[in-house]
Parts: C-alpha cells; structure tokens; sequence
C-alpha cells in the first residue's frame, strides 16, 4: 500500500497566512491567547530571525524584538484551513484521513494511472494545497508513520520508494518523533540517537526497560503504523470566516473583505468539483448582535465577479443596522450540471449574467415588480401573476416547437389577438345615463393623474353587460357587470359597474 | 444614383487617393408574425436597431407588441417588457400565443429607471427583443435627447429588437424603423365587440422606402370567450341596470 502525507509545517501561522495573505513576509508570532502573557505557539521565519522562538510569552517576545505583529490562534481560520487541506487531498484521492491539525493522509494505490510516478503524484498534491492557500510538504512512503516523516524531512518532503523504507528512516533522529522529554532523556543516556539504533534493539527489551511509551516509540521507528489508513468520508461543509480589527460600516471595505472569503470558498469547490450555490453570510455586529442572511443565487456558478455582486446587491438593498466586526461566509456546494444544448433554438442569456442583472433589477425597481407574468387561476378579469424568471427555462428551454408554429397563433392565425392595455388599479368613472343607458362617461379623478389614456367622452358603442360573480369567500368578492364601450374619442374602453360598490370603473383600453 | 456618383468619382485622377468599399453588414429581422406587416417591413423588425412603434388608444400597437413577443418566445428567444405603466395583460400576452416564461416582465417607476433597466437587460446579453412601453405618456416627463443615441448603441451591441411603444415618436432620428398605427374602424359583429382595423404606416426606414402602409385586421373578441355559450342577445344598446344583465351572455 502507498500513501501519501501532507503535512502543513506550523499549522496555526499557516491558518493566519491563509487568512491573511498581507502577513506573509512579516515577523508574525502566532500565540495561544490574548494578552502578553500568552505563550506562542508558531512563529514565522523572520520572527525567528530576530530571536523569537515558540513557548516563549508574547511579552518576552516583544522585548527580544519589538516590530513583531502578533495574532492570537484563530480556530476559525484554522478549522477552515484543514477543511481545505482534506478538499486538496480529496482532489487528488477518494481515500483521505484526517492525522490531527495541518496533516491528512489519503491513499496512493491507483493512482499510477493518472500521475505518471510518484514524484509528480506529490508535486501535483502540493500544487492543489497551494491553490487553496497553504504550503505543504508531501511525503510517499508504505506506511502512514514513514510519509509522514518522509514529509517532514527537507525541503518539501520525499517520496520513498518501494522496499526502501528502512534505508530511509534509519539515519533519521529520534526526535522527529517526540518522544517525551523523560523518554528522550534515557535514550540519549542509553546513546540511542536515530532512528536505526532504537529499531536496532530487541523490542521486547525495548518494552520491559522503556514500558508501553517506549515499546510504542519502537514500532513507530521501525515504521510501523498503530492503526492502518482509516479514510472516513468528510461532510461537505463550505465556510470561511474572518474577524476584523474593528467594526465596518461603509460597504467597499467590507466587500473587499467578502472577496477574500469567497475566493477561498470558490477555490476549495473547484477542487471538489462543485459549484457555488446559495451564500449564506453571518455577519458579526458591533453591538454584540448577528445578522444571518441568505443570498440567493439563481444560477449556481463558481465565478468570483457576479457572486460578489449579488453579495454586493443584497447588502446594498439590505445594509445591516450597525457596523460589522466579524463575517462568516457559507456557500451552498451543488453539482454542475451539464445542460444539452438546442441546436435549433437560439442561446439565451448566460445564467450567472442573467442572475447578477435580475438582483440589480431588483434593487432597482423592487423584486415584487419583476418577473415572468402569468395567467392567474382565477375568474377575475383583471387577475393576473408574476413568477420568477427561471433562468434556465429561459436559457436552455427544453418547450418544443411545433414546425408550422411560427405562424400558428391560439385564435387560428387568421388574426393576431387584441390586446388590452390594463390600468392598475381600475379608475373610478362617473356615468351619465340617457333612458337608463349610459351616455357620457368621465374620471372622477383628475384625467391627467388618473389615466394616460383619457376615458372620457360620449359613449359611441356599447356592449355588455357581461356578469362576472365569484370568489364570495373573499372580503373583496367579485360582483361586477363588464361592458365594452367606445367612446367619441375612438378608443374602446373595458368598463364594469361595481355592484357591490355600486360604483363605475375602466379597467383597460383594447388596443 | 449611388453608382453613378461612384463612377462618376473614380474617372477623376486624384494621385494617392484610392476609393475604398462599404463593407455593408447585413440587417437581420426579427418577424412580427404578422406576414403583412412582415412583408411591410422587408421581414421584421432589424435586429441591433430601435425601432419605435407609435399609435394612439385603440390603435393596434400592443397588440403588435403581444405578436413580436409571441413570434419570438415561440422560436425560444428570452424577451424583456419594461412597463412603465403597468399596463401589460398577461392574459392577453397568453392568448397571442407568447410563452410567458421566457418573458421578463420589469416594472419600473419612472422614464428614467426604465431606460436604466433596458440598459441593464440589454447588457447581460441573450435577450432577442426588449419592449419599452409607455415611455412616451402624455403625463410623463420628456427624457433627454442623448438617451437616445446611447440606448441605440447598447442595442447594437446586444444585437436585440429594442421596440418603443409610444402615442408619440420619441427617438428624433436614432429609430431604424417607425411604425405608425392608426385606427381605421371598430369592427362590432352583432352586438360584440369584434376587433380594430388599423392601418400601419412605416413613416421611417433606414433600410429601404418607408411611406408604404398596410391595413390590418386585429382581433376577434370572441375567440377570447372560449367555451361560452350566446344564447340571445338584446337589440340595440344595452346598458346597465338588473334587466339589462339578466339577459346578458351566461358564462
């Protein structure tokens, strides 16, 4: 069996450059809590150039070199950095274990296939860990324990061939390890300096002298695993998060810190070969409140740009209440579906375009104001729907066309429909009635605010009445008698007479 | 006339001086599917163009805008309506035989948002033919001159129908095409109101003679009532009141 480690050198600085790629390059000392007193736990290569080095306190630190940027341990960004060194793995393999902070083991058999030998196979894991915003080493040995101390030796770690384990591991030091400082102790005494000279002696001597520690560091130096290659399917859970210095309340800021997020999110779907569906944004407010929200998006995409505008519209249409000191970005992960296109129909919009030009619509107009109308199931005359505009039926429709349907019209084709213009609401009228007939209509209202259209003048031609009752459930039940009616400007008019309002309205022009 | 001055340019010596060649690109139409009115217009309406549809109430012009959407939804184009006045009917957008999903309905309240929307539509591509009604009501506003010339280039980037439907001709001279409706008659068959007969003018064409006009026969109110019965019908007009309705079409 062949497996392949990878394994992220001081884990939580690696979680803080990934969070914050501008801390690459500065002294940072990464510690295990706030306030000087709190020991560090990683610190960069420049940091320790000037002295600094792990388990000392922050103040210590501070006094050996006093231009360090210090960051406390952020399990957020570090559980996010894990997430994403298991996605890089996953990329390469289907068999992946978690082997604690910034190591995952995944398995190497089968894969020859695609990687033409082992060398690659660990050049490519490392270039998928890079894309997510971490620098690992990888390390190819048989076992578990003998990658990851291939891993852990030189500069980006080795690949150990077939049978040669031993030869490899022999000269290593006992410390690669970590044995315990006691344990390390008696083996210096004893002269026991690699990993050869302990994998030298007799393993039952070696547990009666040393006890189980000892027995178990045994095994471990003569490269045996205590457990084999447990891979354990991971849940696909997508989310990033970043805390700021202090609270934003203007949007450009805050959205440069949302493309941070989202780039890493975007990047760790690709590598599992998901796309990004519905964002879910966590914002964590000055005033100690939360702000959970959910953007929809209409077309799931893996495009950074019209993701962060409909982040951007969304905040922009909903701003939140005070300013913001922390944000959590979730992405929805969905399949990419693969559409058939129509060779006879033309290409409609671009989903992701489409979808970023309905928020904006939105914003704009008000999203109770646009969509696809519809006919609504209803006997009213006047009733009518808005659905949403479904992208992909507008873009890939999978409706038919009948050959002869370009010139085929419901009423027969002999003639196009007419239409009617509607005006919403209906307008009051006042009618004036000759031998009970009525013989002059006009606005009860001013015309120019009323109707565009005019709907005064003397009735010419009328027709009707025609009965619509219904929907007596309803407060607003139907009871109205509808006529057609052209008046002496020429234009025909949609009347009714409210019964139950016992009033007159126009309710559209045939035009 | 244009070859006669070509010629007419080429037999002078000017040294240095080469006569270049238009490169014309062809016009697509977009069918109105209505065939007199495509006939009228050399095939439909020029795609990547404006093309303004001018008429009063009762004129025809929706019901022309309801055939050019119908005509393209039903080859599978995504098309826009930006309503300004609210007015569309969806109903009467079904019954011309447009497939409503494939129709963005935008609402927008006021001249100058509406034109921002049809930009906004125009630029995320894809949409065959944008309709702007109501920009042109008399209650409305005027718009600034140069929205227009800019409006016609994004059309011609998108290469869309961009179609006004206006009482008044709005784009001075950046329409490629205006159609101009006028109402001939209200044509009643018995005592229903049967339909308009309209005649459609082309008053402007960048593509060929405008001036030609065609009649046309819009509508037949009845085949809106399907399934209903006429079981007697009242002579002369009839007008409001309880005899009048109970003697009226029962549905």
């Amino acid at each position: 069996m062949r497996i392949v480690c990878i394994d992220v050198p001081s884990f939580p600085l690696a979680a803080w450059w990934r969070a914050d790629p501008e801390l690459r390059g500065a002294p940072l000392i990464v510690t295990d809590a706030p306030g000087p007193r709190a020991r560090i736990v990683a610190c960069s290569a420049e940091a320790a150039a000037r002295g600094v080095a792990a388990g000392l306190t922050a103040a210590q630190a501070l006094t050996i070199a006093n231009q360090l940027v210090v960051r406390c341990a952020a399990p957020a960004a570090e559980h996010a950095a894990q997430a994403a060194l298991c996605d890089a793995a996953y990329a390469c393999s289907p068999r992946v274990e978690e082997g604690g902070p910034g190591t995952v083991y995944c398995d190497a058999d089968g894969l020859r296939q695609l990687y033409a030998s082992e060398p690659e196979l660990a050049r490519a894991v490392a270039g998928r860990v890079r894309s997510v915003g971490l620098e690992a080493s990888v390390g190819i040995a048989a076992t578990k324990i003998a990658a990851r101390l291939a891993a852990r030796d030189g500069d980006g770690g080795a690949v150990i061939p077939p049978h040669e384990d031993w030869r490899f591991l022999a000269p290593l030091s006992i410390h690669l390890l970590g044995p315990s400082p006691a344990l390390q102790a008696t083996l210096a005494r004893w002269g026991v300096r690699t990993l050869g000279d302990l994998a030298a002696l007799p393993a039952s001597a070696v547990a009666t002298r040393l006890g189980p520690e000892g027995a178990q560091l045994a095994r471990r130096a003569r490269g045996e695993d205590e457990h084999p290659l447990a891979p354990r399917p991971l849940p696909l859970h997508f989310e990033e998060s970043a805390e700021l210095d202090y609270g934003v309340d203007s949007l450009e800021p805050f959205l440069f810190v949302v493309r941070g997020l989202l780039d890493r999110l975007v990047a760790r779907l690709a590598l599992r070969g998901l796309i990004c569906g519905d964002l879910r944004l966590s914002l964590g407010l000055a005033n100690r409140g939360r702000d959970d929200r959910t953007v929809t998006v209409a077309a799931p995409s893996n495009e950074l740009k019209p993701l962060l505008t409909l982040i951007r519209l969304h905040l922009e249409a909903h701003p939140p209440a005070t300013a913001v000191d922390a944000v959590r970005l979730a992405a929805v992960p969905e399949r990419l579906r693969p559409m058939q296109l129509d060779l006879f129909r033309p290409n409609g919009p671009a989903p992701a375009q489409l979808a970023a030009t309905l928020a904006r619509l939105a914003a704009l107009v008000g999203a109770e104001r646009l969509g696809a109308p519809a006919v609504a199931d209803s006997h009213r005359l006047d009733a009518y729907g808005v659905e949403p505009f479904d992208v992909r039926r507008s873009a890939f429709g999978m409706q038919r066309v009948t050959p002869n349907a370009e010139r085929t019209t419901p009423n027969g084709g002999a003639a196009p429909a007419l239409a009617l213009r509607a005006l919403r609401p209906a307008r009051r009228l006042e009618v004036f009635c000759n031998r009970d007939q009525p013989d002059f209509v006009r606005l009860v209202d001013a015309p120019e605010e009323a109707s565009p259209y005019g709907c005064s003048g003397r009735v010419v031609t009328l027709a009707g009445p025609w009965r619509v009752q219904g929907e007596w459930w309803r407060r607003d039940a139907v009871h109205r008698d509808y006529y057609d009616a052209q008046l002496s400007d020429g234009a025909v008019y949609r009347l009714f007479f409210d019964r139950a309002q016992q009033q007159w309205f126009v309710d559209g022009v045939y035009d | 006339m244009v070859t006669a001055a070509r010629e007419r340019f080429a037999s002078l010596q000017f040294p240095g001086v080469r006569l270049g060649a238009l490169l014309a690109e062809p016009v697509r139409r977009v069918p109105t599917g209505i065939a007199a009115l495509d006939a009228l217009l050399g095939g439909g309406l020029p795609r990547g163009h404006l093309s303004e549809i001018v008429g009063g109430p009762s004129s025809g012009r929706t019901a022309l805008l309801h055939a050019l959407l119908a005509s393209a939804t039903r080859r599978g184009e995504a098309t826009a309506v930006v309503d300004l006045l609210d007015a569309l009917d969806p109903p009467s957008l079904a019954r011309a035989g447009a497939d409503l999903g494939r129709v963005l309905w935008v609402r927008p309240p006021s001249p100058q948002t509406a034109l921002k929307c049809a930009e906004l539509i125009l630029g995320a591509g894809g949409f065959g033919v944008v309709a702007l009604d109501g920009l042109g009501a008399p209650a409305a506003r005027p718009l600034p001159r140069p929205v227009w010339p800019r409006l016609a280039q994004v059309t011609r980037r998108a290469r869309a129908v961009v179609a006004l439907c206006a009482s008044r001709r709005m784009t001075t001279s950046c329409a490629a095409v205006v159609l101009r409706l006028s109402q001939r008659r209200v044509r009643w068959g018995g005592q229903l109101f049967d339909g308009i007969t309209t005649t459609a003018e082309m008053t402007r064409s960048r593509f060929g003679p405008a001036q030609q006009a065609v009649v046309l026969a819009l509508g037949e109110r009845l085949a809106a009532l399907e399934g209903v019965q006429i079981e007697s019908w009242p002579a002369g007009r009839s007008g409001g009141g309880e005899g009048a309705v109970d003697r009226a079409i029962s549905g």
